[in-house]
């Protein structure tokens, strides 16, 4: 079954300077797909708007045949069924971990905690269920984050540059760890990076965008094969900014 | 478009807010007496100038206290930095008005320290030691001390809440200790600043007890010169409106230099500060900054004050004094509780509709508190007698003009500005993030509100709840003309016997307006060092 259908989408902040051009994406259930591009290229805005964050000025958006976003109706955020994953976490500092987890889960207080405590064992973050977010590692605080966006069940998991701040090895690490829980539990996730790896480790298919327009895609091997001119191209962008 | 309650409530108190001052404004489109051609030829230049020294004299000395004082205590570790943590915001107890007469009373040629001095060296009569305090240094030194906790508040939240990596990596970079100060800490929390330095700007212009007691000529006491000297109502609410005009300009400006600085720290990456202890010259040092200004503006007053006190009977713990102190403490709570609440949820607004036209409305909201209490008074006393008399009167014999009603919304108008500008340096310190994520946990409007921002806020509500109670303790112009019949604050009893120059008879009720105004602060300030991010470390 189709998760996702992005139709002709469009949008400015500018009348006249669209930040996306036309973009056309499905996505079938249980599939991961990662969006790259350089910085300011518009794939954060293209996720922002999945999210219903923000209303796209023109195209549409259907989630299991559902239209969520077109131009007579929209679907917002908090009624979507997304789970969003943010490169800065942002997990809510009052809260405890465990609370943290449980805050978008509805049912009784048992199944909250239980669903909450079930994802932070898959994550291996159990132990810090009590602690509050500013006592772990930046690690740690990234596993929280996803299994707080897993918690509610979500249609679509939306990561935006999810291991963007973390270090190599750590990265690796997650990036292996989360693409594993993801297919495990048949969840569809779109990615949002800069990073060439995080791509080719964690999806099924790629989209490539350049200044608002989609430029390639396929699956990740084709990418892969095409792409190594572009990444080299993303590597010294990422370099210089 | 559908308008939901977090476009109605702006719309609906920015109609509330602005209809008193517009009904001051509305003046200017009225006759100009004779009066006018004095004003302009005479005074007028006079008055100008005098609030320009003041508010650019008052604006530097406060930044350099303010900021001064919260860097230190929340960096370093020095005698006495428990207790000055505290003790910095006390001189927020003591109205610039009371300072002011102490300080002719301590300073005046024939004034208790100069008598002292006299006493000690015995010195003959026309010696003078200290110079005249009653010229536009005195005023800026009077409203610095007493003002400065404004921004002492609002730079120490802002630096409790700065993350330790990002000062360390200023260390790493070459900076000193010194540097780290002025090249990282201050700009960082440069939006704060701004906001506190708008409160003590907007105080001090629209001040009229000390300026007139120093016989300094500026606006408002030009304003009261025209009404009460020349009779001329009219004429005095046009001075009003210029002033008014003044503070809206000023409050557009700080709109725009503050346009981009939406500095929010990642909150999920915030690590608590470490202390540095100081030890020798530095400890003194430190010990010595935090002192002075705790000195000047309050300890020093509160002495004189004693001073005057104990050589008069003190009979005003009767029945009489203990109901005005309750007027006094219940009507500055209810005021504080209702800004607070509003300006977080005007803020939220704001934030949550990304509206930019709820944003130049909510700037006009906080106009009040640059209007002189006096001429706001007048507006909301006009505002409320056309209601009683076109939709009250229908219903009831209730009558909103000279009720508690009608005082407590003056308070709120007057003393919004303390709220908004606080709650929106907390607003500004919570990642925007944090409330996407949040949406998409199917979390929004109220339970948004509820669960994710107020909790942030706690720190900022109990400093908004501080800063409005402390506010309407002091003041005057305003209950004055609002107050029911009969009714009293403290305010009002120290008034009537400073205006007659009976400072001894006015020493007990002020020393009752200080004390009154301690217990929030005491009170308050223990729950904000037990509510914020770092005590957890």
């Amino acid at each position: 079954m189709t998760a996702l259908e992005i139709k002709d989408l469009n949008h400015y902040y500018v009348k006249g300077k669209n930040v996306l051009n036309d973009v056309n994406l499905e996505l079938e259930e249980g599939e991961i797909l990662s969006i790259l591009g350089p910085s300011g290229c518009g794939k954060t805005t293209l996720l922002r708007i999945i999210a219903g964050l923000e209303k796209e000025t023109g195209g549409s958006i259907l989630m299991k045949d559902q239209i969520i976003s077109d131009h007579f109706h929209t679907v917002l955020t908090e009624n979507r069924d997304v789970g969003l994953v943010v490169q800065e976490r942002a997990l809510f500092p009052h809260l405890t971990i465990i609370n943290n987890v449980m805050f978008g889960v509805s049912g009784s207080k048992t199944e909250r905690h239980s669903t909450a405590m079930r994802l932070l064992k898959l994550f291996r973050v159990d132990r810090y269920a009590y602690n509050y977010p500013n006592e772990i590692s930046s690690g740690e605080q990234q596993r929280v984050a996803i299994a707080r966006a897993m918690a509610p069940n979500p249609k679509i998991l939306l990561m935006d540059e999810p291991f963007g701040t973390l270090d190599q090895s750590l990265t690796n690490q997650l990036r292996v760890e989360t693409r594993k829980i993801l297919k495990d539990n048949n969840i569809t996730a779109i990615i949002v990076s800069h990073d060439f790896d995080d791509a080719l480790s964690m999806s099924d298919k790629v989209i490539v965008i350049e200044d608002g327009t989609v430029i390639q895609s396929g699956s990740a091997k084709d990418i892969t094969h095409i792409s190594r001119e572009k990444s080299v191209e993303f590597s010294s962008i990422k370099a210089n900014t | 478009m559908k308008l939901t309650f977090w476009e109605i409530t702006p719309i609906t108190l920015f109609v509330i807010f602005i209809a008193p001052v517009a009904l001051v404004l509305y003046s200017l489109t009225g006759d100009y007496s004779d009066n006018w051609t004095h004003l302009y030829e005479f005074v007028l230049t006079g008055y100008i100038i005098n609030t320009v020294y003041l508010v650019t004299g008052v604006s530097i000395l406060v930044s350099i206290i303010g900021v001064g004082t919260a860097w230190l205590i929340t960096n370093y570790n020095f005698s006495g930095k428990n207790i000055f943590e505290w003790a910095l915001i006390l001189p927020l107890a003591v109205p610039p008005y009371i300072l002011a007469y102490t300080f002719t009373g301590l300073f005046d040629t024939f004034g208790t320290a100069n008598n002292l001095i006299r006493d000690v060296f015995d010195l003959g009569r026309e010696f003078t030691f200290f110079p005249k305090v009653r010229n536009v240094p005195g005023a800026i030194i009077v409203f610095s001390f007493t003002l400065y906790p404004y921004v002492y508040l609002v730079s120490r939240m802002a630096f409790i809440n700065q993350s330790r990596t990002m000062l360390e990596a200023g260390r790493t970079l070459g900076l000193n200790k010194f540097e780290t100060f002025y090249k990282l800490g201050v700009p960082m929390i440069r939006p704060a600043i701004i906001g506190g330095l708008m409160l003590v700007i907007m105080e001090t212009i629209s001040d009229f007890g000390a300026v007139d007691h120093f016989a300094i000529s500026t606006f408002t006491t030009g304003i009261f010169r025209t009404w009460y000297g020349m009779y001329d109502i009219e004429t005095a609410k046009q001075l009003a409106s210029l002033l008014l005009i003044f503070a809206v300009t000023l409050i557009l400006i700080e709109r725009y230099s503050r346009r981009n600085a939406s500095y929010s720290n990642a909150m999920s990456l915030y690590k608590p500060l470490f202390l540095t202890k100081l030890k020798g010259i530095p400890n003194t040092l430190a010990f010595l900054i935090c002192f002075t200004p705790i000195f000047i503006g309050f300890l020093l007053p509160v002495m004189e004050l004693l001073y005057w006190a104990l050589n008069y009977k003190l009979d005003f713990f009767n029945e009489k004094f203990i109901t005005t102190a309750w007027n006094t403490f219940y009507l500055a709570l209810i005021a504080a509780f209702l800004c607070s609440i509003l300006a977080v949820i005007i803020n939220f607004s704001i934030r949550y509709k990304s509206n930019n036209y709820l944003k130049v409305m909510s700037s006009f909201l906080t106009v009040g508190y640059a209007v002189p209490g006096l001429i706001l008074a007048i507006g909301v006393m006009q505002m409320l007698t056309y209601f009683d008399q076109s939709f009250i009167s229908e219903f009831s014999n209730f009558i909103l003009t000279g009720s508690v009603m009608g005082l407590v919304l003056a308070y709120v108008i007057k003393s919004y500005a303390l709220s908004s500008s606080t709650i929106e340096a907390g607003y500004q310190r919570i990642n925007s993030r944090v409330d996407d994520v949040a949406r998409t946990l199917k979390t929004s409007g109220w339970a948004l509100l509820a669960q994710v921002h107020l909790p942030l806020l706690k720190t900022s509500f109990l400093t908004s709840m501080l800063l409005v109670v402390s506010e309407v303790i002091k003041e005057l112009p305003a209950t004055l003309i609002l107050r029911p019949f009969n009714f009293d604050t403290l305010a009002v009893y120290t008034y009537i016997y400073a205006a007659e120059e009976r400072m001894y008879d006015a020493a007990a009720p002020s020393i009752a307006i200080v004390m009154v105004g301690l217990i929030p602060i005491i009170i308050l300030t223990r729950m904000i060092r037990t509510s914020r991010p770092a005590s957890r470390d």
